[in-house]
């Protein structure tokens, strides 16, 4: 049992991780050569 | 400070300085600084990597945006910690156990694979006493390479976001991750590690060997287990790369870790070697080794500093030594200073240069016990590693630290002058700030929460084996440690509890990963803008003004965030002892 919460402990950090590079890309903001492209 | 310390340290000053530049073009060009891409040793090191891409099915030649690159650290990494995890919990069934080690607890797992896969090698653990020889070789000693070539790839996917112009792109972070073990810290570690066989240090697949101590009757100890074990190979690659989980619980100031003063000196100068080259590197890197210099004078000036102030603290010795009529003065019979925790071998001056020089770096190696250092010779340790490990620093790492500091200095001095701040041709705005901020809250955080709460939760408090000045001293250095992926330890605490192993699991995680991320995201920032011609208005960063502006500000930021703590800890107990 303990087995199971320590790896979803260390799973879940990680997932939490993954959340914090979609945050740090919205403090980045959009591509500007990707918008461009996009519109045109 | 004795003549031989004055000695030792202006030869391990010397001996970087010759060794350094060197290594640092060869780093450079193994990470892309020549235009044909070429790089030293292509003939011996091109096909192993080209193996290595074609089983792992790695594209070599597809770079990847910030996000991808720091998604691949993350996935690396997870894996890495579930393969650790695995090996200790299973180590009882699985080969190369020759003296029996049982599986280790799942919370004393969780600590040590995180530990290991963030490069802090924090062990609340005996290495000798816990870990079968399969565990230390396959998991922990492979780990000490694969995290620190991590460290590598980030600052180097973080330069190309600096250098690059109008670009998408940092790199490929599988490709940075083999070329940096297979050609920089795989070469480097099997020749250390033939060095330190050489001098002693040693290398077999032994379990223990019982002896019969020659001083039976007076210490009534009839046998003595010495303890066996590949050594020399996992404590080259623990320097090298400034990992610092050593074999043995005493790890640098074993006899089988570090004989002797020659061993004591090439350890030092392994653990600094790289950290300075790669700035070296840097400057290469970027077109401009003015730039580097300044950084380099930075790290090498408050690495020096911490250093000798160190070593004068404990050669000063301990006041409560005095009272009790003890010589400790220094003299031709004797080092001198404080003693306790000291090897003969060593002393104060190469303990405390040693001391000065692991907590600088991310390196948790010692060769001293530092709960034993007079309370203003523990600060020292303590305050170095809160500066951010910016001097050199890990390796990788340490150059990814003092450039978010020079990002927050040229944000200074933009405020000062009222412009919008550069760095190196990069207008520095709103987004990469945040970010900066981000990073530098991060540490303080994993040290400081959970330092925190361990002195409100009874079971944590009760770990401290004194409830004074000198156990919040170790609670903070403990948690400064593991925040700052360090590794050392302060000893007067239990740190094997629960509370202790998984909040410190969680502080190294967040000391690592809650850097790295926001860190490659100001280099894919970076990469997309272009580079604007220095006016008369810009402000210089290869001149002495910025190397005194950016320590400022390293040392003003340690100092704001942590005063307050450090005065309830070694400096109260500096005063009232």
């Amino acid at each position: 049992m303990n087995d199971v919460i320590v790896i979803a402990l260390a799973v879940g950090f990680f997932g939490l991780c993954v959340a914090y590079i979609g945050l740090c890309d919205r403090i980045i903001g959009p591509d500007p050569i990707v918008d461009e492209g996009t519109e045109s | 400070m004795s003549a031989a310390g004055w000695f030792q340290l202006l030869g391990l000053v010397l001996a970087l300085a010759i060794t350094v530049p060197p290594l640092g073009r060869y780093l450079a060009a193994v990470y892309g600084a020549r235009d044909d891409g070429s790089a030293p040793g292509d003939r011996v090191f091109g096909p192993l990597e080209r193996l290595i891409y074609r089983v792992c099915r790695v594209d070599d030649r597809r770079e990847q945006r910030w996000n991808v690159y720091a998604a691949a650290l993350l996935a690396f990494s997870l894996v890495s910690f579930l393969a650790v995890y695995a090996m200790q919990r299973l180590q009882g069934n699985l080969p190369l156990n020759p003296t029996g080690m049982k599986g280790v607890s799942p919370q004393g797992a969780f600590n040590v694979s995180i530990s290991f896969l963030t490069n802090t090698n924090w062990q609340w653990y005996s290495g000798e006493l816990t870990m079968s020889h399969l565990t230390q070789m396959l998991g922990l000693t492979v780990q000490n390479f694969v995290s620190a070539a991590a460290g590598f790839a980030v600052v180097v996917a973080l330069i190309r976001g600096i250098a690059r112009r109008n670009a998408r792109t940092l790199g490929n972070f599988w490709v940075d991750l083999v070329r940096t073990i297979v050609r920089v810290l795989l070469p480097l570690s099997i020749l250390f590690a033939v060095a330190l066989v050489s001098q002693g240090v040693i290398q077999n697949l032994h379990g223990s060997t019982t002896a019969k101590p020659i001083d039976a009757v007076a210490t009534q100890q009839t046998t003595q287990q010495i303890p066996g074990g590949p050594v020399a190979s996992q404590e080259a690659i623990k320097q090298v790369a400034t990992n610092g989980g050593g074999f043995f619980n005493a790890n640098s100031a074993h006899p089988f870790e570090n004989p002797n003063g020659i061993t004591n000196f090439l350890e030092l100068w392994a653990i600094l070697a790289l950290p300075f080259a790669m700035v070296v590197a840097y400057g290469h890197l970027i077109g401009s080794r003015k730039q580097a210099r300044v950084l380099m004078a930075v790290m090498a000036a408050i690495w020096l500093t911490f250093s000798v102030l160190a070593v004068f603290a404990e050669q000063n010795g301990n006041a409560r030594l005095d009272s009790l009529g003890v010589n400790q003065s220094q003299s031709t019979t004797q080092t001198g200073g404080n003693m306790e925790g000291k090897d003969i071998r060593f002393g104060p001056s190469a303990c405390g240069v040693w001391a000065g020089s692991t907590t600088g770096t991310s390196s948790g190696s010692v060769n001293c016990m530092h709960d034993s250092f007079t309370p203003s010779g523990g600060l020292l340790p303590m305050l170095h590693m809160m500066l951010g490990e910016v001097s050199p620093g890990g390796v990788g790492v340490g150059l990814m630290g003092v450039l978010m500091y020079a990002l927050l200095a040229v944000f200074i001095a933009g405020l000062m002058v009222g412009r919008t701040p550069e760095y190196l041709g990069k207008k520095i705005q709103a987004a990469e700030m945040k970010l900066v901020v981000l990073f530098l809250l991060a540490m303080p955080l994993a040290m400081l929460t959970f330092a925190a709460a361990s002195t409100l939760i009874g079971t944590a408090k009760g770990s401290l084996q004194s409830q004074d000045a000198h156990g919040l001293s170790a609670l903070l250095y403990n948690y400064a440690s593991t925040a700052n992926n360090n590794g050392s330890a302060f000893a007067s605490m239990n740190a094997s509890t629960d509370w202790y192993t998984i909040t410190q699991g969680f502080s190294m995680l967040m000391g690592r990963f809650f850097l790295i991320i926001p860190a490659l995201a100001i280099g894919g920032s970076l990469v997309r803008k272009q580079r604007i011609p220095a006016t008369a208005g810009t402000f210089p960063t290869d001149t002495p003004l910025f190397a005194g502006l950016l320590t400022g500000v390293v040392v003003i930021i340690a100092g704001l965030t942590f005063f307050p703590a450090l005065a309830l800890g070694p400096i109260v107990e500096q005063l009232t002892r």
